[in-house]
């Protein structure tokens, strides 16, 4: 296992925000978390880079507990793309992607042509070439979660976590970078992680699917197991349809116009 | 942002330096010169060259007065002025930073409300010694200001013993609000002591000793090393906590070393002079639009800058106006003004 979480619990104050989480990510593998609002699912990404300690239980990265890995380590291991993109200072698009390479390059040296030919390169694929020079100020939220992206594929991480990285992005934007991380998972072994909304979108992609609800783990396991229709009434308490889809290869969920029972939400 | 910002480059940066302490030289120069008494640009080389190298019998024939005037008089004072200008720019500079906020200043916190809720209470109660006692209760009234706003920012059930922007200024708002009325029950309180809190208040830099030079250098340089050991730290938290963590920044203690150093700056500054305000918020944003956001180029060229711009400040007081006129005044005066032009320029683009 390359990375795995081992009876970790965590709570705000008295609020208990995630119970008893076990789970096992396996190398080259798209990994999904879903579930309602307020159910851990950011909270859980936060734990993965330190960002937040658990109270209980451990991370487990390499076999070895993520706590004995020292920040930088850590920031060279798992990248996060974060919600919070809103940047308040006017840094240039090359300037805020080349910080993905600040584990990399130490207090006082520039970075070096390695780190450079990375940015470039990246700032390519991701398409935000165009406007590199551009204040990251003055870009729409879509263009800046593209940036934020960027940043965090130059930190070559083997784990990507993505805490719904989309959800600003246009259609082709979000499909062009899936097709890179897609790539990146059959050529790197990368492990990817990601919070969705969009059931469907997670189902095309990913092959494991993890539904959360109340701080646990209701279900996890292979797209085509879970994905149905008694899961999502269970976790999300919606009525729905789940069929495969031809055209999309996968299975797909469908809802229709209520009355829809909010009273069952708990 | 009307003014377009060209990244500039690391050499670049050093030229800056360069250039902008070379100005900074000759302004400490061209100032300890003008005066009541006026002295010429030779003599004031001479003298500083004399004192420098302490060769005191190269002054012979220069009047002894003139050695006095410069040396014990107006050079403390312009020293003072310039550090204490460098202490608030680079102070409002990490504030900026670290509370994801480029409208932030060494004040908001309220450092500058416990400093002078401390040299009030100095004041109040008559101390004797005031020259050492109220700088002394000012900078403890500033520390412990600061400790408070740390304290109830981070003991929230929710914060979890972070530091967050919003808890920070919404903390540094109830304790700075808290000791307004403080220092406001104080002048009512007190009897003729009024007139000199409210002169205190107002900030001033007249009849400063070397003392109060060296002590506040030795602060701003500790203060401008740490910084600057943090610079791209700063950049990152500048971005957004989470982000930070994820590339490897230990957050929280980076914020609370930078978050003291910053208060440290701005409380050594208030203690030796009043409160001077708009500096800490008008160079390190008016620095941003030639050097861009960078930390590592703000906050070296800020320092410079700040103290450049105090110390023109303080010698139009002192020796251009007829009467001085107290210098918290005068920046808020000028730099008010100066403030909403650029802001609306920005605006405009």
């Amino acid at each position: 296992m390359e990375i795995s979480a081992r009876n970790l619990c965590f709570s705000y104050g008295d609020t208990d925000v995630l119970k008893n989480i076990n789970l096992d990510f396996e190398k080259g593998k798209f990994y999904s978390i879903l579930g309602p609002n307020g159910c851990g699912k950011t909270t859980l990404l936060d734990l993965f880079i330190r960002h937040l300690e658990p109270q209980s239980g451990i991370i487990l990265l390499k076999n070895k507990n993520l706590s004995d890995f020292s920040r930088r380590d850590i920031a060279k291991n798992i990248a996060l793309v974060s919600q919070d993109y809103s940047i308040n200072f006017p840094f240039t698009v090359k300037e805020a992607v080349m910080m993905g390479r600040h584990p990399y390059i130490s207090r006082f040296s520039n970075p070096c042509t390695e780190d450079t030919r990375i940015v470039e390169e990246v700032m390519e694929v991701t398409e935000i070439a165009s406007f590199k020079n551009r204040k990251i100020t003055e870009l729409s939220g879509g263009e800046r979660q593209r940036c934020v992206f960027a940043r965090a594929l130059c930190q070559d991480t083997p784990l990507l976590l993505l805490d719904e990285a989309f959800s600003s992005m246009d259609i082709s934007h979000s499909l062009a970078l899936l097709d890179i991380v897609k790539n990146e998972i059959n050529t790197k072994d990368k492990i990817i992680i990601s919070v969705f909304h969009d059931i469907n979108f997670a189902s095309l992609w990913s092959d494991y699917l993890i539904f959360m609800k109340n701080g646990k783990i209701a279900v996890s396991g292979k797209t085509a197991d879970v994905m149905t229709e008694e899961i999502l009434m269970d976790v999300f308490h919606v009525e729905s349809k789940v069929e495969f889809n031809r055209y999309a290869e996968a299975k797909q969920v469908y809802f229709k116009t209520g009355p829809h029972k909010f009273d069952k939400l708990s | 942002m009307s003014i377009p910002v060209k990244a500039i480059s690391q050499k670049r940066t050093g030229f800056l330096v360069i250039l902008f302490s070379f100005f900074l030289i000759l302004l400490i120069l061209i100032s300890s010169g003008m005066g009541y008494v006026k002295i010429g640009f030779a003599e004031i080389l001479k003298i500083v060259f004399a004192e420098i190298v302490g060769k005191r019998e190269m002054l012979k024939n220069i009047d002894q007065t003139m050695r006095l005037v410069v040396m014990e008089v107006r050079l403390p004072r312009i020293i003072t002025c310039a550090a204490v200008g460098g202490a608030l720019s680079v102070s409002g500079a990490i504030f900026q930073g670290i509370l994801l906020n480029p409208l932030a200043d060494p004040y908001t916190l309220g450092i500058s409300a416990g400093a002078a809720f401390g040299a009030c209470i100095a004041i109040f109660l008559n101390f004797g010694v005031a020259m050492v006692s109220i700088p002394l209760f000012a900078f403890a009234g500033a520390c412990s200001t600061l400790f408070f706003v740390v304290f109830f920012s981070s003991s929230g059930k929710n914060s979890h013993g972070r530091l967050s922007s919003n808890n920070l200024i919404l903390s540094g708002i109830i304790v700075g609000a808290i000791l307004s009325a403080g220092i406001s029950f104080l002048k009512y309180t007190a009897d003729e002591q009024v007139s000199i809190m409210v002169f205190w208040l107002m900030g001033s830099f007249a009849s400063r000793t070397w003392f109060d030079a060296s002590l506040s250098l030795i602060f701003l340089a500790a203060g401008f090393i740490t910084t600057l050991f943090f610079a791209r730290d700063l950049n990152l938290i500048s971005l957004g906590e989470r982000s930070a963590s994820s590339l490897g920044v230990n957050t929280r203690v980076v914020t609370l070393i930078l978050l003291v150093t910053g208060s440290l700056l701005a409380a050594i500054s208030v203690s030796v002079s009043g409160i001077i305000g708009f500096v800490g918020l008008l160079v390190p944003h008016m620095v941003r639009l030639v050097t861009g956001p960078d930390n590592r180029k703000l906050i070296p060229i800020s320092m410079i800058t700040g103290a450049g711009l105090l110390l023109i400040a303080d010698t139009i007081t002192r020796a251009v106006l007829p009467h001085e006129i107290p210098i918290g005044v005068l920046t808020a005066l000028i730099g008010g003004p100066v403030f909403c032009w650029i802001f609306k320029k920005n605006q405009l683009g």
